[in-house]
């Protein structure tokens, strides 16, 4: 069966994942424009190397949940190809603030668990799947779902 | 239209002509591969790009071009419905269509002299609906009348009555394997039958005699009375010379027929020693060779390799600016090494001319888009009946490209509105004293960085009742709403999405855009719509649109950490308000504060407060907050913060189309040019900002959008417009000069120190040191009171008199001045006007009533409630702002009794 691969991080001491080939890049959190007006979850602004990424806290979008963003050490920006479908134009550059950075995760799919009705507070739209690991319970997202309700509340709120 | 444009013109039909024949090309290939399953959209594409041909060459009047494109253009459309299969041999003479046309293109001013029949008798074949052409013969070629030499030059005296031939090449083919000759005899019908005494027929029998008639350009009908020249292709076993005798011709009408080669020629050349005569510039050349010569000034680049090249000038803007900027900062690295300097000067001067020229490859002509309207305008007038001349200025007014794109279908729905609903019918015209025809006027023009376009009629006007109606109707609003708007309100129903100009204005309707979609479009493009309109005079559209989109000088302004960019276009003025003139200058009309600018009220906005930055726990009071909402905060706003820098205001005046307002921020930085990005989607809702940049210090900040602020904070221009013509007419009414409420102002706002005209007012004191003036004509009336009658709740105080409650204001409370002599506390009460008889101001002794001149000074004396001191009877005179006085007591003030400024 083939291997894939998660990029696994932190939200508080929560650990959660995404596909590796769905990251372009990771950086350390960088001073961001704060957008005034905009949606909660919209972080900032920052200009890496010329481009302007949307830093999200994540978070936020998951509204009901007790989950939240310490501190936000890192940034994990986003494969715009990896998310053309659910409305991301490939010059809108997303990231997201991370607590923390973890191990990169070999798994393959007969290993991951269709994901509870509640786990750690967060409702199951924007969970795809769990991984048990010795180290932990890996909260695979559902980035998707999670962009998808990003862009469309962004876009009708007024 | 003069020459010149012609000439322009032309060229883009040419250009355009050549680039939708290659795309052409490619569809008929896939189509050819395709058949029999045939994609519409490969057709449509087609059909366009040949249509569109078609058109503009009709425009211009190439009849041949209009010819081949229409047969074309009527053999797709037989391909669309599905009745021919586009097979190899319908695709054939398409693709040999293409060719021509191009050949046409290239060369237009030859394109008339070229011999097309033959391509359009194939072309009309397919055309035909009985043409059992479904499995087409197997070949087809063009006959070639052509040939190079100077000799075998064709006679041609009218392309009309010279058709081509249409020669079979299999039977020619067929011949040549048999050794058969093949001739082209070419014959004048005077000189080598009637001269002869033989008829057509009688020499096509001799021809049969001696071989076999493959072809001739005279047809079964014509045969009787055969065209004045034509041609016979047959083919013979005899040698030239022979046949020469035998149908007893001269030499240079027999020669042998070629099968021609398509790319060849398809060109018929003139021997017309007049054609010559006329147009001795054009050489006459083969072909093949002036495809070579073909040369352009222009070079087609792909937008996309525009846009990237857009974008390294962006970022080559930015470096610069960050190593102006690092420079600037350290003084040293500059005095240090001079040539580094003069290096820095020249990257900046290089850089600001390179993105100068790159944005000059995008921008285009606004011409390109005028060019249809004179046309549109001529259909519209024959189709109304109506006379409309139609007037352009400013053709080589230049956008860019992608607004220029956005613009044409705006523009067109406008001239279509101004020619249907403009302009009157010429008896109209007359009956209004008006010439029978009218006239629009396209007028486009820089002003303050940007482009207006002026789109104006002499028509009827706008009937704003009519549109009032509508409205009413309609439910938008009540009579008494409408009745309370401004004209220019009123104009502006007709962008109401729910209201038809159409139908309220005249009987025609029934077009898809109305203006609402009018205005939406040019807001798109980051521009402004407003109108003008005199019933029966005629009315204008004016659009305001930034020159580019991509690079625009932007004020940074500061506010709280966060620093913001206002694009320059919408900046008027930077105005500072000192602190100590805040409460002057400053004023609150119903919800919104409005500055005094030389005579104009400028409703105001913060910035801070219209992004939400106040932090909850710094909610300061400002100045005005504390004098117009809570009175009891006046003591809270310390002395000092009130004379103190930081509260005096930084005002942006920021225009929005005709109306204006004014931003407060904390701090206004530099003009820079930024590099516009655009928003990310997900914060397109954010509707208070255009776009994001990045700053010269590489971080990011947002582009304000100047109408989105005013739209998100709701600013009521009409309210404060309104208010002060109101206030205008009240000022004519009370005085012819330029004198209100007793003190003179100057065009700017400010007040006057010297009076020029002579002042009725009252002359009061509270304490004998201390006396103060009111101008006379503010005041309502006077009541001597008795102690003893007033009454008191609280800290307040009243009196009851003539059945009505007064409540008493006293001077001490609100201004810093020595209470009055409490000895005698009889005494009386002064109604102003603005209190409309319930409030009083209590002081102890009326001094006298006179007419004075005085000198104001703002200077000696400061106090909110005081315009200032004036020397009175040789007395200082402290001269009482009563309305002001009035707000600080919280009494609320009716706008129509308040001061006139």
């Amino acid at each position: 069966m083939l291997e894939q691969k998660l990029i696994t991080f932190k939200f508080g001491e929560v650990i959660c994942g995404i596909p590796l080939l769905d990251v372009r890049e990771i950086i350390p959190q960088m001073e961001h424009t704060p957008v005034p007006l905009a949606m909660p979850y919209v972080q900032g602004l920052i200009n890496l190397r010329g481009q302007i990424v949307t830093l999200v806290d994540l978070t936020k979008i998951f509204k009901q949940t007790s989950l939240t963003l310490q501190h936000g050490k890192y940034n994990i920006l986003l494969r715009n190809e990896a998310y053309a479908q659910e409305g991301l134009s490939p010059v809108d550059r997303i990231g997201f603030s991370v607590d923390a950075i973890g191990d990169v995760l070999p798994y393959v799919e007969s290993e991951l668990d269709a994901p509870p009705a509640n786990l750690n507070e967060l409702d199951a739209r924007w969970i795809e799947a769990v991984l048990k690991r010795p180290e932990g319970i890996v909260t695979i997202l559902n980035m998707s779902n999670i962009l998808k309700e990003a862009l469309s509340a962004s876009l009708t709120t007024v | 239209m003069s020459e010149h444009q012609d000439d322009s013109l032309l060229q883009d039909f040419l250009s355009e002509s050549a680039e939708h024949l290659e795309s052409i090309e490619p569809d008929l290939l896939a189509l050819e591969k395709q058949a029999p399953e045939v994609s519409q959209e490969i057709v449509n594409r087609i059909f366009r790009a040949i249509h569109s041909i078609k058109g503009a060459s009709g425009f211009f009047g190439f009849e041949r071009l209009k010819q081949v494109s229409h047969l074309m253009e009527s053999v797709l459309m037989r391909v669309r419905d599905g009745v021919l299969i586009p097979h190899p041999h319908v695709v054939e003479p398409l693709l040999m269509g293409v060719d021509l046309l191009n050949v046409m293109v290239e060369d237009i001013q030859r394109s008339e002299r070229l011999d097309t029949s033959a391509l359009e008798e194939a072309l009309t074949h397919y055309t035909k609906a009985d043409t059992p052409y479904l499995d087409g013969p197997a070949s087809l070629t063009l006959a070639q009348p052509v040939q190079h030499t100077e000799e075998s030059k064709v006679r041609v005296h009218n392309d009309k009555v010279n058709p081509s031939l249409c020669v079979e090449s299999d039977s020619i083919e067929k011949a040549k394997r048999l050794g058969q000759f093949v001739y082209v005899a070419k014959l004048d019908t005077n000189l080598h039958l009637f001269d002869m005494h033989r008829s057509y027929k009688d020499f096509m029998g001799t021809v049969d005699s001696i071989g076999v008639v493959l072809a001739s350009t005279v047809s079964e009908q014509e045969s009787d009375a055969p065209p004045p020249n034509f041609h016979v292709v047959f083919a013979t076993v005899l040698e030239k010379d022979l046949v020469l005798h035998a149908l007893d011709i001269a030499e240079s009408q027999l020669e042998e027929y070629e099968v021609p080669v398509v790319d060849e020629s398809v060109y018929v050349e003139q021997t017309d020693t007049e054609f010559y005569n006329k147009t001795p510039e054009i050489k006459v050349e083969a072909p093949s060779a002036s495809n070579a010569e073909v040369s352009y000034d222009t070079l087609r680049v792909r937008v996309d390799l525009l846009n990237t090249l857009m974008d390294f000038a962006g970022e080559l803007v930015l470096a610069r600016n960050q190593l102006m900027r690092a420079v600037q900062s350290d003084k040293q690295l500059g005095t240090k090494n001079e040539s580094f300097v003069q290096v820095l000067e020249s990257i900046n001067t290089v850089t600001n001319q390179l993105q100068d020229h790159i944005m000059q490859t995008r921008m285009q002509p606004i011409e390109n888009v005028f060019r249809r309207f004179p046309r549109v305008v001529r259909d519209l007038a024959k189709q109304l009946n109506k006379k409309i001349q139609l007037q352009m200025i400013g053709q080589d007014v230049e956008l860019d490209k992608s607004i220029l794109e956005g613009l044409s279908d705006p523009l067109t729905h406008m001239i279509r509105n101004a020619c249907d609903h403009g302009i009157e019918s010429p008896e109209q015209r007359k009956a209004a004293g008006k010439s029978p025809s009218g006239t629009i006027t396209l007028h486009a023009f820089h002003e303050a960085g940007q482009i207006h376009l002026r789109i104006e009629d002499d028509g009827k006007g706008i009937d704003t009742e009519a549109l009032g109606r509508k409205a009413i109707a309609n439910g938008v609003m009540s009579q008494a709403e409408f009745d309370d708007l401004s004209h220019q309100e009123k104009l502006n129903l007709i962008f109401h999405a729910g209201l038809s100009t159409a139908e309220a204005v005249t009987d025609l309707s029934g077009r898809g855009v109305g203006m609402d979609v009018v205005r939406a479009n040019i807001e798109a493009l980051g521009g402004h719509v407003y109108l003008e309109s005199t019933l029966g005079k005629g009315s204008a559209v004016i659009l305001q649109l930034p020159l580019t989109l991509a690079i625009i000088p932007c004020l940074v302004v500061g506010v709280g950490e966060e620093r913001f960019a206002v694009p320059r276009v919408n900046l008027l003025e930077l105005v500072r308000v000192k602190a100590n003139e805040v409460h002057q200058r400053i004023e609150r009309i119903g919800q919104a504060s409005v500055l005094r600018l030389r005579g104009n009220w400028l409703p105001l906005l913060k910035l801070a407060d219209v992004l939400n930055l106040r932090k909850p726990n710094e909610a300061r009071r400002t100045i005005e907050d504390a004098r117009f909402n809570d009175p009891v905060a006046i003591e809270q706003i310390p002395e000092i913060r009130r004379q103190s820098p930081e509260s005096d205001y930084t005002l942006l005046v920021l225009s929005v189309g005709i109306n204006q307002y004014g931003l407060i921020v904390d701090e206004a930085y530099d003009i820079e040019d930024i590099v516009v990005k655009p928003l990310s989607t997900l914060i397109k809702n954010v509707h208070a900002f255009s776009g994001t940049t990045i700053m010269g210090d590489g971080s990011v900040a947002m582009i304000c959008d100047v109408v989105g602020i005013a739209t998100q904070s709701e600013l009521d221009f009409s309210g404060v417009q309104t208010e002060h013509l109101r206030r205008q007419e009240l000022e004519k009414q009370r005085s012819s000069t330029s004198i209100v409420d007793g003190f003179e102002f100057d065009p700017a706002g400010n007040l006057l120190s010297p009076l020029l005209e002579k002042q009725s007012v009252l002359l009061f004191q509270n304490h004998p040191q201390e006396p103060f003036a009111v101008p006379l004509a503010e005041v309502l009336r006077l009541e001597y009171i008795k102690a003893k009658k007033i009454e008191s709740v609280g800290h307040r105080e009243f009196v009851r008199m003539h059945n009505e409650t007064i409540s008493i204001i006293r001077l001490e409370q609100y201004l810093n001045i020595r209470t009055p002599n409490l000895e005698d506390e009889n005494g009386y009460l002064i109604l102003p006007l603005a209190g409309k008889g319930k409030v009083g101001i209590w002081v102890a002794e009326i001094i006298d009533s006179l007419e004075v001149d005085y000198r104001l000074d703002t200077d000696l004396i400061e106090e909110p409630c005081l315009y200032g001191s004036a020397l009175i009877q040789e007395r200082v005179t402290l001269l009482l702002n009563i309305n002001a006085l009035l707000k600080r007591a919280g009494v609320e003030v009716h706008p129509s009794l308040a001061g006139a400024f």
